[in-house]
């Protein structure tokens, strides 16, 4: 096989190498050789998803079942490739509408036809055709070269999480331009009089107020072309949910231009909502099996329930760059139920929200309480969402949500006393068990 | 012995409710916990190795005007006592030994002392290891007698030390094997 | 060509239009296709004459139902429209990009606008604005540096602190980051954060807005005592009857639950013996080193 293979998690999601960036995703899209014979061993790969990383280029087979079936995946890694020759636009073909656009790639192969990321013997050309004609290939073309040019894959990953931040021209720069310009700052009190200095600072300021008068003015120019924008994107989207079920819905197509606008608010800047009809953007999509991926492990440590919020904050420093927004964060969450994911996401009576392993019970922690308020302390000075906490090996919010759902079971009584909220064996239930035997037994 | 920098002092020293044991019980847990890694680490930073209960300079914090109650000293180091980081010194509670180093780790520390002033096979006063030139600028110096005492005789049933009682406390000898 | 017909054409044609080169001639069209209207014209212009008419008739058999082509054609209208705004943004960003992200004033204005614009920059760190603006690294990774300052200072504020505080502990820790943190990121960071349901919320109690992040509930009670508190970061019961002309046991209750919630504690170290009820989240002025309360711990 010409490419390599490429390791995927048990949810379809590529395993990426350390230092191993995702950049940009597509779907319906082809691998195929551009020659006239082609060696015996290879077979075009047909409607994958092709993910672009910072190392490599690679195809994800697309099921259509619900259940992450172990898909193939190849790869190329981005040394191979010794050029790229971008799709060429127009062309008489394009008179008859939309065509699929194709990506050749020149990848270097060794004498017995392997891939060579150096010393190659000679080049073959592949060709990527993007059948999904909405979606932005240019965008995807664009990046390809860049991340090529930026050849991440010779860096040695940083160890520390979010690194410092650097910008390229951040400087702070009066003129308030992106020129990447020094600041003009440079000298000492010693060659210039306090007086030149104040001057000059007075006059950037001004020149900066200056600068931020006509900033305010491209603002609200933008802003109210965004105006217009967002209101067209609205009345589609109330379209497109009416349409949902009916006759335009049930179509592959109305399904396809569906997806389409979901990918489109959410970039200028209008999420829509999961619902059981449709399945969000593409993107939500796969963050939501990367998570998936990241999130068990992580499970396993901390005695299988952590607080949203913590994986947030996991998620975005394992990340160290392109980070979720708390909303994807939250949308991707929600498609785990349609995907049978082996984790969920559930919310407290008190609002809190969790991610917990799918088998997951509440069982086995009820008995682990019900054996603590058993114990001589527990049964004289209760349990606080602190004991719980150490007990259970979670952290005390949780304890505490955890306490007070045995509570509402009925396991648990609480205590609001001077000594803080503590949780006692519930008597009561046994008193009531009591009574209904005492009043069985009169009848 | 060479003056050392200053103390650090955590945030919570000085902020007035950290001197008055705190009634809900988780908020006392918290309170009892920075109270005993402050005290551990003063000692350790200054190297003092007995807690005076009426006198001990953390106990009162002149710049906010408060100190400590009886009840919350004896508390605070009862709870260093339980976690086998101190010891009382009497039953009057009055002062109390600080283990800011175990003495498992003080009998490791006098083997590598040892080792590093070539003393194997040969005979030390207990002394002169808290006081002698060897002991100059090393962690011995001005070691609690208490404590080098008995990290010596864990190390005498570990078999590498021996001791023998001289005429007066301050002659016993250790003889290591090392 | 009939006017029904047309219609349909027309819209096919206007599809393919961006797409035709312009090198095919004009003039054998413009004898053709004289009598139609300008725009059809000028699509009919350009292509080849049998060609065409074939298109038109493709073009009827292909857009059958006149509902999927409305759809087709919504969605065409919005990435046309979406990629010019596209454009104007991309001009904006690169002439700015680098003064919302140095400049805090222009940064509020720009998220105050896009407020009233119906548009939320920072919903997805896929939007044009993330991405043109870069500023959806900015606020997520600070979102990630509230949450952590929160969970290092909870054990002793009980979850309760003062934006101003939380700014600077934040500022402090970003040390090596260029870009200055306003009160007003952290509020737009911490707005993101409410969807995670971990009780992040902020509040104005008196002129001082606190930054809650435990689910906790207080009553307008225990906002008044709060309050009460901003400035010496203290009050007594005594006081607290006298000033509000509560009874006693509303008072006893207000600041009993406080205790216990761990916003507050008590003090009776006094010399004139009154207890004390402190509150770290309203003692504004500092009176505890930062450090400290990012539990580095001065110590060792």
């Amino acid at each position: 096989m010409l490419l390599l293979e490429a390791q995927l998690s048990e949810s379809g999601r590529p395993i990426l190498q350390p230092g191993e960036i995702e950049c940009q995703l597509i779907d319906s899209t082809d691998i195929d050789l551009e020659q006239e014979t082609k060696p015996p061993y290879w077979n075009p790969l047909l409607g994958g998803i092709v993910s672009l990383t910072t190392h490599r280029i690679i195809w994800i087979e697309r099921t259509r079942k619900k259940e992450p079936v172990q898909s193939r995946a190849f790869a190329i890694p981005h040394p191979a490739v010794h050029a790229l020759e971008p799709p060429k636009k127009g062309g008489l073909k394009s008179l008859f509408g939309k065509q699929a656009v194709k990506l050749r790639i020149v990848v270097g192969i060794r004498k017995d036809g392997a891939l060579a990321t150096r010393d190659a013997a000679s080049a073959v050309r592949v060709v990527m055709v993007f059948r999904n004609l909405d979606s932005n290939s240019d965008a995807f073309v664009t990046r390809f070269q860049e991340v090529l040019e930026a050849k991440a894959w010779t860096v040695i990953p940083p160890t520390s999480a979010l690194p410092g931040r650097a910008h390229p021209g951040s400087e702070p720069s009066f003129s308030g331009r992106q020129d990447g310009s020094q600041p003009s700052r440079a000298f000492t009190t010693a060659h210039a009089g306090v007086s030149g200095i104040l001057k000059r600072e007075e006059a950037q300021a001004k020149q900066a107020d200056e600068t931020l008068q006509e900033a305010f003015g491209d603002l609200n120019a933008l802003m109210s072309k965004a105006k217009d924008m967002v209101a067209l994107a609205e009345r589609i989207r109330m379209r497109l949910a009416g349409s949902s079920g009916g006759t335009g819905g049930g179509t592959d197509e109305g399904e396809g231009s569906r997806q389409e606008m979901q990918d489109l608010l959410l970039s200028v800047g209008i999420a829509s909502p999961v619902t059981r009809e449709n399945a969000g953007a593409l993107y939500h999509q796969q963050l939501s099996r990367q998570l998936s991926d990241f999130v068990g492990p992580l499970l396993v440590k901390s005695n299988g329930m952590m607080a949203l919020v913590d994986v947030y904050c996991f998620f975005n420093r394992a990340r160290g760059t392109e980070l979720i927004s708390p909303d994807d964060l939250l949308q991707a969450c929600r498609l785990w139920e349609r995907v049978n994911a082996p984790v969920r996401l559930r919310r407290f009576e008190s609002g809190v929200l969790i991610v917990q392993a799918r088998g997951h019970s509440d069982e086995a922690i009820f008995a682990q309480l019900a054996q603590l308020v058993k114990t001589p302390d527990g049964t004289h000075f209760g349990i606080s969402a602190s004991d719980a906490a150490r007990a259970l090996g979670l952290p005390p919010a949780l304890a505490k949500e955890e306490l007070l759902a045995a509570e509402y079971r009925g396991l648990l009584c609480r205590d609001d006393g001077a000594d803080g909220l503590r949780f006692y064996h519930n008597f009561f239930l046994e008193l009531d068990s009591l009574q209904e035997a005492a009043a069985g037994q009169q009848q | 012995m060479a003056p050392k920098p200053a103390f650090e002092l955590p945030y919570f020293y000085n902020y007035r409710p950290y001197f008055t044991l705190q009634p809900v019980r988780d908020t006392r847990e918290k309170q009892i916990q920075l109270w005993k890694e402050l005290i551990l680490s003063f000692c350790k930073h200054y190297g003092m190795y007995i807690v005076d209960v009426d006198d001990f300079p953390l106990f009162a914090n002149k710049s906010i005007e408060r100190k400590l109650t009886n009840e919350a000293r004896e508390l605070f180091l009862n709870a260093l006592v339980m976690e086998g980081r101190a010891e009382w010194l009497g039953k009057d509670h009055r002062k109390c030994l600080l283990l800011w180093r175990r003495i498992e780790d003080w009998a490791d520390l006098i083997i590598s002392w040892v080792q590093e002033n070539a003393l194997e096979n040969g005979v030390v006063t207990l002394d002169e290891m808290r006081t002698g030139d060897e002991a100059r600028g090393t962690d011995l110096e001005n070691l609690e007698m208490i404590i080098l005492e008995r990290a010596v005789r864990l190390l005498e049933a570990r078999g590498k030390a021996q001791m023998f009682k001289g005429s007066s406390a301050d002659d016993t000898g250790v003889k290591f094997f090392i | 060509m009939e006017r029904a017909a047309s219609g349909i054409t027309r819209k096919f044609v206007l599809l393919a239009i961006g797409r035709l080169p312009e090198e095919l001639g004009r003039s054998w069209f413009d004898k053709c296709f004289r009598g139609l209207d300008r725009p059809l014209r000028m699509a009919f212009r350009r292509r080849p004459g049998i060609s065409g008419l074939q298109g038109a008739t493709a073009a009827r058999a292909q857009y059958k139902t006149l509902g999927e082509d409305v759809a087709k054609v919504r969605t065409e209208q919005m990435t046309e429209q979406l990629a010019t705004f596209k454009k104007s943004l991309e001009d904006f960003a690169q002439k700015y990009k680098n003064d919302i992200k140095k400049q805090p004033a222009f940064r509020a204005q720009f998220h105050e606008m896009c407020a009233k614009c119906g548009v939320d920059p920072l919903a997805s760190n896929k939007g044009f604005w993330a991405e043109l603006l870069g500023i959806g690294d900015f606020y997520y990774e600070l979102g990630v540096q509230i949450v952590e300052a929160c969970l290092a200072t909870r054990p002793h504020n009980g979850g309760l602190i003062d934006l101003q505080d939380l700014r600077a502990l934040v500022a402090k820790k970003r040390r090596t980051a260029k870009e200055p943190v306003t009160e007003d990121d952290c509020i737009r960071a911490i707005g993101k954060l409410k969807a995670l349901g971990s009780g992040f919320e902020i509040f104005t109690v008196g002129s001082r807005r606190l930054v809650r992040s435990v689910p906790t509930e207080l009553n307008r009670d225990h906002n008044e005592i709060l309050e009460m508190a901003q400035g010496k970061g203290f009050v007594t019961a005594a006081e607290v009857q006298a000033q509000k002309g509560w009874p006693p046991g509303r008072v006893e209750d207000a600041l009993e639950t406080l205790l216990r919630e761990g916003l507050a504690m008590i003090d009776d170290g006094d010399p004139d013996g009154q207890r004390r009820f402190w509150f770290p989240c309203s003692s504004g002025d500092g009176n505890l080193s930062i450090e400290g309360q990012l539990g580095e711990g001065p110590i060792r």
